[in-house]
């Protein structure tokens, strides 16, 4: 886990006064889930993004998502090789280990939905071929909030492939001293060092998988789902894949506290993060937050 | 300010009524004022249809809410409607009338849960009141329907959704309408009846359908069309035989050539004791008039309310019962007029007959009749009298043959002898023939009296429908029937009935049959269940709501002061009951309390091992003021505690973390005795 802790520590000199986002994105890949960033411009997401891919010693491509932006421009084209006289598929930027989705919302759905795609399948489909992708295989997309002009918002449906919504918000005073000291923030992504190798991150991803989830603590993912649904605050509740997607988080988060076993403060730590993207308020509706505040932890 | 708009919004919404709820409220409105309907002036009623439709209106979003002037000036309109109808003004009815203006009115500005609460609360009265018109069993199943259907609207009113779901709101608001149940049996069993502190007029019965002091013939005509229930009567042991049922109410002994009427002996001048038997209790004795000997049948009478002083008894009776007096005249009154169902039993005791003899005041009136007019009529009596040789017996017994073998029909709809003025006898006898029981018990003592003999007419019922496993007797109105009765002296008053000769069927087998071939029974009631008798089905279905509705009044409407204090004696034993019952009150609604405090705790699903472990860790917790959050954590809730009261640190964290371990971790079996070691060290 000192790993874990070396990366959180490194990652914290370049994103200042941002813990926990950074625990949580660390969490997010070891869960094998993708992220979703949403802040406004300038919040330091793309920053976060690099920062993470250098850590973890992954391979890494970033597009720039625009509303010309077609699929191919993802997925990869083939082309006429004058050599060969034959087609040659040129791989898209998707063929890596950690793609960045730059305003993802900026595409046109059709892109979008391409992208969706591959990060659900973990392969794409090129005239008739299926190409599987890089492992391990992980998207941060960022986004900026729906409500500015020309972009495309994520459908319900599209936002479920992200395990994990996260949004940074203002660094604090101290932070922000120090990024404009130079002594934070993009510039100081060439001082970091890879912590991880391929083999040590899927170790870990696979030690995920053995975290241990009792019954007292089912029942109270349970409660937390079922209230979701019975609250009457939001359109629906959330579904039984989200309740995976919340316990894989939470045994993620086991896992880097060092317990092999998940307590309720594990679910409380993610629960916000995974369920508050996946659950359509109603007007005067709560929030997750609020969800988690009324539902009991003992039962 | 436009943030300050923002933060009262939210708040404006949850107090707004929602449109479930509004239904809710109008149906609820019109269910509570059916029954007071025939209680309030037509007027107040036009009001009501006004603001409901109004509501609706705006309910569908097509009409607008009325400016205030236009309530204020409805307002006084129900007001002036209500004091124009109320002679005297104070009263039950115009009461409930205020009430009633109110209760629809405030649909037209309710736009608050406070308003709506209010409609709620009126509404919850108004079903109180309409309790002071009539405690059928029907009406208090239909109460209770509207209490459910209120109850739901309350609710409604708390509860955030739109959807008028209405299976579940009328279910929940029905489970809380019964849980209320054993409470409100209880009281009913126990709380004291104390007396009116202050008392209204009680419901006006001058319009109810029933006998009066009066007969003109037709006038029992017009009761043959009712079905109303009159009385029911229940036998100690055998039932008279049905030519016996001649159930007595008023003595009509003056005519002046129209009309049969009671006298009253109040305004006579005629000493109090020389008509009023002075016999305040239920004694059999003799009280000077004339020896009594026991004889006839026990029976206790339920009488629905008639508003007339008088009782009914099977034939004539000298026994009395309490609060009422005997007359002169071998009828029964009660102290005050008959306003609620009553109940009183009639002992087997009749005058002697040879004793009775009536005293010459009694005689003369007995043998009034108009001096002139109906001159064929007294010549014929006079010729009877002659040809029976002077012999009372003799001469009603010619009567009687004579409307036997002479052509005289009975009929429902005879042919009006108002033309006939004062010789409506002389019209009757020769002349039209086709008459009602009180046209032949009339003629018939018309004739007695021309001839010389003391008599008078009997108005009461006669028959009724036996239920043979009650060992009841039901009369309704159209058992209404006249006869005669004459004085023999050394036999008393004798009993005749002119009709049994024209038409026998009507004693033997009652009104029905004797009109089965001018079919016109109930003509005018389609609907009545009594008419459709014969069809097995319903007629079993009307005996058994008949049964259950006696049973109802007999045993909880009449179960007043004197009842309860039976009931609880029996059940509490003597002494002091006041006492008792009030600590039985006590006593048994802690009972209600506790077994439904126990019903809810086992309802909670039952807990497991480890569940208990920590609930009793955080009653120990609490003992010490430290309460967990709802989004507590065992551990955060176990660093608070540490953090505040330090000295608990080490007991607390080892218990936390070992439980913790145990039921999310891969804990052992063992460790939950380590653990409630370490609570009972706490």
């Amino acid at each position: 886990m000192s790993d874990v802790n070396q990366a959180l520590d490194a990652l914290s000199q370049i994103i200042r006064g941002k813990q926990q986002e950074i625990r949580l994105a660390i969490c997010c890949l070891l869960a094998k889930g993708h992220l979703l960033i949403e802040d406004l411009p300038g919040m330091g997401k793309t920053t976060l993004a690099h920062g993470l891919a250098q850590v973890m010693g992954l391979e890494y491509q970033r597009v720039q998502f625009t509303s010309d932006l077609l699929p191919a421009d993802i997925i990869g084209t083939s082309l006429f090789d004058r050599n060969s006289s034959s087609f040659r598929f040129q791989q898209g930027p998707v063929f890596t280990q950690l793609l960045l989705a730059d305003e993802i919302n900026r595409a046109s759905p059709r892109t979008q939905s391409a992208l969706l795609e591959a990060m659900e399948e973990r392969q794409v489909s090129v005239e008739g071929r299926a190409l599987s992708l890089p492992k391990p295989f992980f998207v941060i997309a960022t986004q900026n909030p729906a409500s500015q002009e020309g972009t495309f918002p994520l459908p319900e449906s599209q936002l479920d492939r992200f395990l994990m919504r996260l949004s940074l918000g203002y660094p604090g005073p101290v932070a922000e001293k120090a990024i404009l000291k130079g002594e934070a923030g993009r510039s100081e992504l060439g001082s970091l060092k890879q912590l991880f190798s391929d083999q040590q991150l899927s170790t870990l991803q696979q030690q995920v998988e053995q975290v241990q989830a009792r019954d007292m603590l089912l029942d109270y993912v349970m409660r937390l789902i079922t209230a979701s649904r019975e609250s009457g605050h939001f359109y629906a509740g959330l579904s039984p894949r989200a309740g995976l997607a919340l316990l894989q988080a939470a045994k993620a988060w086991a896992l880097m506290s060092g317990r092999d076993y998940v307590i309720p403060e594990d679910v409380q730590a993610v629960f916000v993060s995974v369920a508050d993207h996946r659950l359509q308020r109603r007007e005067l509706g709560g929030s997750a937050r609020e969800l988690l505040a009324i539902v009991d932890v003992v039962g | 300010m436009s943030k300050r708009k923002k933060e009262i919004q939210p708040l404006l919404q949850q107090e707004f009524v929602s449109r479930a709820s509004t239904i809710w409220l109008i149906v609820a409105l019109v269910m509570v004022q059916l029954p007071i309907l025939r209680e309030i002036p037509i007027a107040i009623t036009a009001i009501s249809v006004l603001s409901v439709c109004w509501r609706v209106m705006i309910l569908l979003g097509r009409g607008i809410w009325p400016p205030s002037w236009l309530r204020s000036l409805l307002v006084v309109l129900g007001l002036a409607t209500v004091a124009i109808n109320f002679k005297p003004l104070i009263s039950l009815e115009s009461a409930v009338s205020v009430l009633a203006v109110g209760y629809s009115l405030k649909l037209l500005e309710m736009r608050s849960r406070r308003d709506a609460l209010v409609v709620v609360y009126i509404g919850y009265f108004l079903i109180a009141s309409s309790v002071l018109f009539s405690q059928t069993l029907l009406q208090t199943l239909y109460l209770f329907c509207c209490i459910t259907v209120l109850t739901a609207a309350q609710q409604g009113l708390y509860r955030r959704t739109d959807s008028i779901k209405v299976s579940s709101t009328i279910g929940y608001a029905g489970l809380l309408a019964l849980q209320a149940m054993p409470l409100t049996i209880l009281l009913f069993f126990l709380v004291p009846r104390i007396g009116p502190l202050w008392s209204v007029p009680l419901p006006d019965n001058s319009a109810r359908t029933g006998l009066t002091d009066e007969m003109t013939p037709g006038d029992i005509a017009r009761l043959s069309k009712s079905d109303e229930l009159v009385f029911r009567a229940r036998f100690a042991s055998v039932l008279p035989a049905p030519r016996d049922r001649y159930w007595r109410a008023v003595v009509l002994d003056r005519f002046d050539g129209k009309t049969w009427r009671q006298s009253d002996f109040r305004h006579s001048g005629i000493a109090r004791g020389e008509w009023q038997s002075n016999q305040s209790s239920n004694q059999l004795s003799s009280n000077g008039w004339w020896q009594t000997r026991e004889s006839g049948y026990n029976y206790e009478i339920m009488m629905e309310p008639t508003g007339k002083p008088w009782l009914y008894t099977l034939g004539q009776s000298a026994s009395v019962p309490k609060e009422s007096f005997l007359l002169r005249t071998l009828r029964l009154e009660a102290n005050t007029p008959v306003d609620v169902r009553t109940i009183y039993n009639i002992q087997a005791s009749v005058p002697d007959s040879s004793t009775v003899r009536p005293p010459a005041w009694l005689k003369k009136i007995n043998l009034q009749i108009p001096d002139v007019s109906n001159s064929s009529s007294r010549k014929l009596a006079q010729q009877l009298w002659q040809q029976s040789g002077k012999v009372p017996i003799k001469m009603a017994n010619k009567v009687m043959a004579m409307f036997r073998e002479e052509p005289f029909f009975y009929t429902l709809n005879p042919p009006l002898l108002t033309g006939a003025g004062r010789n409506s006898i002389d019209r009757f006898l020769f002349d039209s023939r086709q008459g009602f029981c009180s046209h032949y018990a009339g003629a018939f003592v018309y004739l007695m009296r021309a001839a010389g003999v003391p008599a008078r007419v009997i108005g009461g019922y006669q028959g009724g429908e036996v239920k043979e496993e009650e060992n009841l007797i039901q009369v309704r109105q159209f058992d209404a029937h006249a006869w005669a009765e004459i004085w023999v002296e050394g036999q008393g008053w004798l009993r005749f009935d002119p009709t049994a000769m024209v038409s026998p069927e009507r004693i033997e087998s009652g009104l029905e049959a004797a009109l089965a071939e001018e079919g016109s029974f109930l003509s005018e009631l389609p609907l009545s269940l009594y008419r459709y008798r014969n069809s097995g089905v319903l007629n079993s279905v009307r005996l058994a709501f008949e049964q259950l509705e006696y049973r109802w009044q007999k045993s909880v409407v009449n179960y007043k002061e004197e009842q309860q204090r039976e009931f609880l004696t029996k059940l509490l034993g003597k002494g002091n009951l006041l006492q008792k019952q009030t600590l039985a009150l006590v006593v048994s609604i802690a009972l209600i309390l506790l077994v439904s405090a126990l019903l809810l705790l086992k309802k909670r699903k039952p807990v497991s091992v480890e569940q208990a472990l920590y609930q009793r860790f955080s009653k120990i917790m609490a003992k010490r003021g430290f309460r967990r959050l709802p989004d507590e954590t065992e551990l955060a809730f176990a660093q608070r505690v540490i953090s505040e009261s330090p000295e608990l640190a080490g007991l607390v964290r080892q218990f936390t973390s070992g439980y913790c371990q145990l039921v999310y971790g891969g804990g052992q079996r063992e460790d939950i005795g380590r653990l409630r070691s370490i609570l009972r060290r706490l």
